[in-house]
């Protein structure tokens, strides 16, 4: 007599020796369990794509501010699309991006194999920030800046898309939703 | 019949402990709780304001 | 104290099992309204399906964002719950020929989550509540929105604890002696991983409750998502617990199997049952403010012990139907055992293609999108409702659809009627599933978003084109959720037939042939054992090689494509 839906067979059970399959089993996936962990840390040290921690509260006032004053600074011409400014920060310095419902503004350009301390936040509700076609994700608050170090690899046209459902209605909402950055040589 | 009866070793702490559904509760509740939530709300707590 | 007598109990003549009729007729009503909901969800679902397909694009935006709030909730949540409520009864008294503690409580939870999916569908169908099941501030949706989700939980939450209370019944009855069997244990894991599942539920629900009729000034954005998901998260780890466990029962129902080791089998449960609910942190990898330790240890599930875990079961239920067949003396070859298995007992093939879709779809991929850094090009594409199909639909779903045709004529008494129909529906329902959930990640590579009603951002100045492949996978993913619907409208038509039309079972009329238990087959024949390699499950530890191989080399492939992205730090 033994099912899983009836009691224990072995009133000991706890001590009834584990049988060969499943030990090699165990042993090789909590070796690999092991990997994994380490992996995931030490690509923190020898990776070049990792998650950026450094987070400040913020109000969309302060951050509007400070995309302004980047706009106003470095603005080299307009967008051929829309007429908007197109920013190029300098290498090296804070770039201020923000997402509302719908769209991610400024927008950039940048420059290839050089890193940008990227700021981002939310003007209104929870966005998504999706860089396109890198396909980088990440979320977006509103109150909360984050940076993140880019360092663009490639040159091209990027779309922002929005992976976080923002509301709208049928002409413009969270599937219209769009930014771009340039990335030059 | 639970626990030992004649010629029938204790069980194992560990069989005795699984067998306990309220052990099995308070875990379940308490380490995510700590580890997952709390810490996770302490994080969030602490983010600093922007200069 | 009312004492029970005889006529309080049947035995029943399919599973010879001492069944309580007060229990069962709760069974009876939560299973019922389980299979309702599936196909609410599910039409919801074909909805969503249908608007997706960039050259279908059937519904508008904004009711497109409505279909997709009610096939999440409906689905995710309440066609799940109800059907684990059975579950939780079945297990607690069924299986123990024992009574429900309280069914004055039970049917308290029965009603409770009843208005609140009511409610819940009331507010979402009322079309200003579209805020997708994460209904995450300053997203707000109305009042009864959140008051639904509230009743819905505290109703799970009393049924979590008439199941244990059920339990300290048999105990004090007597109903069972020594420990409990292995799949009422794994119900005490499912149960006690949804107390805290909806505790936290209820921890954050409230206030948001609480702020959409003014009394709140405003609820953080990010304190709303890491407790949110304590719920979240976990809801969907009791579903892997319950659709464990039911791998289990049926191993044992089809072929008579034994766990291979209780030991194993219930440290596994224990290892969820303290770490599982960490992987609520898998949701907020890609969020700013949690630090990296936080996220390494959490989305680990605390050094991967809690994938161990899954990986053990992974191993030991279709261990235990190897070594119960190679008993009964199909011993030859190293998968023998499984081409004589019973394919053609939807039981079986619907456990079995359960297993196959959670772990290689399901599974492969959470393991791989719970890395910290390999998130970032995951998160919030298409590759989340790929994976998550692969483990919900694939995997619970298919396994609960699995049970119900044993459970109907356990529980309904009724025979299973279109038992033609019954044989093919879990290789319609998986064929779409599998490969709806594979096309699905494809496009989410590619970065198509999610939850977007349409995919060409059609009309915009800013305009960006997807790689035409990615819209093809999308169109070919969604024909496939299609005949997943087909595979699921099938499941309801039998379930429907059967509990209606089917043949009466008599109470008193001659029991099933039971499958004998494969140690008293092998006892009796004087059957050695043999197996391989000095292994009693060499078929299944190929397998099991197969799958870690998958994994390796998907873990591996995925740094490479990640670490060819724009550096960031």
């Amino acid at each position: 007599m033994g099912t899983s839906y009836t009691p224990p067979t072995n009133p000991d059970w706890w001590r009834e020796p584990i049988e060969r399959t499943e030990i090699w089993w165990i042993v090789l996936a909590f070796a690999w369990c092991l990997f994994m962990t380490a992996w995931m840390v030490g690509w923190h040290f020898s990776g070049t794509q990792n998650m950026s921690n450094e987070t400040y509260r913020t109000t969309p006032e302060v951050f509007s501010k400070k995309v302004a004053d980047m706009q106003a600074q470095y603005t080299i011409r307009k967008d051929t699309a829309t007429g908007e400014d197109v920013v190029a920060p300098p290498p090296g310095s804070d770039v201020y991006l923000a997402a509302m419902q719908w769209q991610y503004r400024p927008i950039l350009e940048l420059q290839k194999g050089k890193s940008y301390r990227l700021h981002m936040t939310s003007l209104d509700v929870g966005h998504g920030f999706s860089l396109q076609p890198e396909n980088i994700n990440f979320q977006v608050y509103p109150g909360y800046e984050q940076v993140t170090t880019v360092t663009p690899n490639k040159t091209g046209t990027f779309a922002i898309a929005c992976g976080e459902y923002c509301g709208g209605v049928n002409a413009l909402g969270h599937h219209t939703m769009l930014g771009r950055i340039y990335v030059k040589e | 019949m639970s626990g030992p009866t004649s010629g029938v070793a204790e069980p194992h702490f560990m069989q005795k402990a699984l067998d306990n559904q309220w052990l099995m509760l308070a875990l379940a509740v308490l380490v995510p709780m700590v580890i997952y939530t709390l810490w996770g709300l302490y994080d969030v707590i602490n983010i600093p304001t922007v200069k | 104290m009312a004492t029970t007598t005889m006529s309080d109990f049947r035995i029943d003549p399919v599973s010879g099992l001492k069944i309580n009729r007060t229990a069962n007729k709760l069974v009876q009503w939560n299973a019922f309204a389980a299979v309702v909901f599936l196909l609410v969800g599910g039409l919801f679902g074909l909805l969503v399906a249908l608007t997706r397909m960039p050259s279908v694009q059937l519904l508008p935006p904004e009711l497109f964002y409505m279909a997709l709030t009610a096939h999440g909730l409906v689905n995710l949540a309440v066609w799940i719950i109800f059907f684990e409520m059975a579950v939780l009864y079945f297990l607690g008294a069924h299986v123990l020929g024992n009574r429900l503690a309280t069914p004055a409580f039970a049917w308290a939870q029965f009603w409770l989550m009843l208005v609140g999916a009511a409610l819940v569908a009331v507010a979402v169908l009322g079309g200003k509540s579209s805020v997708m099941m994460t209904s995450y501030p300053p997203l707000q949706a109305e009042p009864h929105f959140y008051l639904g989700l509230i009743l819905f939980a505290v109703g799970a939450l009393i049924g979590c604890f008439v199941f244990l209370g059920t339990l300290v019944v048999a105990k004090r009855d007597n109903t069972y002696q020594g420990s409990l069997p292995l799949v009422v244990f794994g119900g005490v894991t499912a149960c006690v991983i949804a107390v805290f599942t909806i505790v936290s539920g209820a921890l954050i629900l409230i206030p948001t409750f609480l702020w959409s009729i003014g009394l709140i000034g405003s609820i953080d954005p990010m304190v709303y998502r890491v407790v949110w998901w304590a719920f979240g998260h976990s809801s969907q780890q009791i579903n892997v617990v319950a659709h464990i466990s039911i791998w289990y029962l049926i191993a044992s129902l089809v072929f008579g199997a034994k766990p291979m080791s209780e030991k194993v089998s219930r440290g596994a449960f224990l290892l969820y049952i303290l770490f599982l609910q960490l992987g609520s942190a898998h949701h907020l990898l890609s969020d700013p403010g949690l630090s990296s330790a936080w996220k390494i240890l959490n989305t680990s599930y605390m050094i991967y012990l809690a994938v161990l875990a899954s990986m053990i079961h992974g191993l030991t239920v279709p261990g235990s139907i190897e070594v119960a067949q190679r008993r009964k003396g199909i011993d030859t070859g190293l998968f023998t055992w499984l081409r004589k298995a019973p394919w053609g007992n939807p039981i079986f093939s619907g456990m079995f293609l359960s297993l196959v879709g959670f772990g290689f779809i399901g599974g492969i991929t959470g393991v791989v999108m719970s890395v910290e850094q390999i998130n970032m090009v995951i998160h919030n594409t298409m590759y989340l409702p790929g994976h998550f199909h692969g483990t919900l639909v694939a995997g619970t779903t298919m396994a609960f659809m699995a049970v119900t045709y044993w459970l109907i004529p356990v529980v309904f008494q009724r025979k299973i009627a279109l038992a033609g129909v019954a044989k093919l529906q879990p290789y319609v329902f998986s064929l779409g599933a599998w490969v709806m959930s594979i096309g699905l990640m494809g496009a989410g590579t590619l970065g198509v978003q999610r939850r977007h009603a349409d995919i060409t951002f059609a009309g915009q100045p800013l305009a960006y084109e997807y790689p035409e492949i990615a819209k093809g996978l999308m169109d070919l993913s969604e024909i496939f959720g299609v005949i997943m619907a087909v595979g699921a409208i099938m499941f309801i038509l039998v379930v429907l037939a059967s509990i209606f039309t089917g043949e009466r079972i008599a109470e008193d009329s001659a029991p099933w042939p039971k499958v004998e238990d494969a140690d008293v087959t092998a006892a009796k024949a004087g059957n050695k054992h043999i197996g391989a390699w000095g292994m009693e499950a060499p078929g299944t530890f190929v397998l099991a090689m197969i799958l870690f191989v998958t994994i390796v080399l998907y873990y591996f492939i995925n740094f490479k494509y990640l670490s060819t992205v724009w550096g960031l730090s």
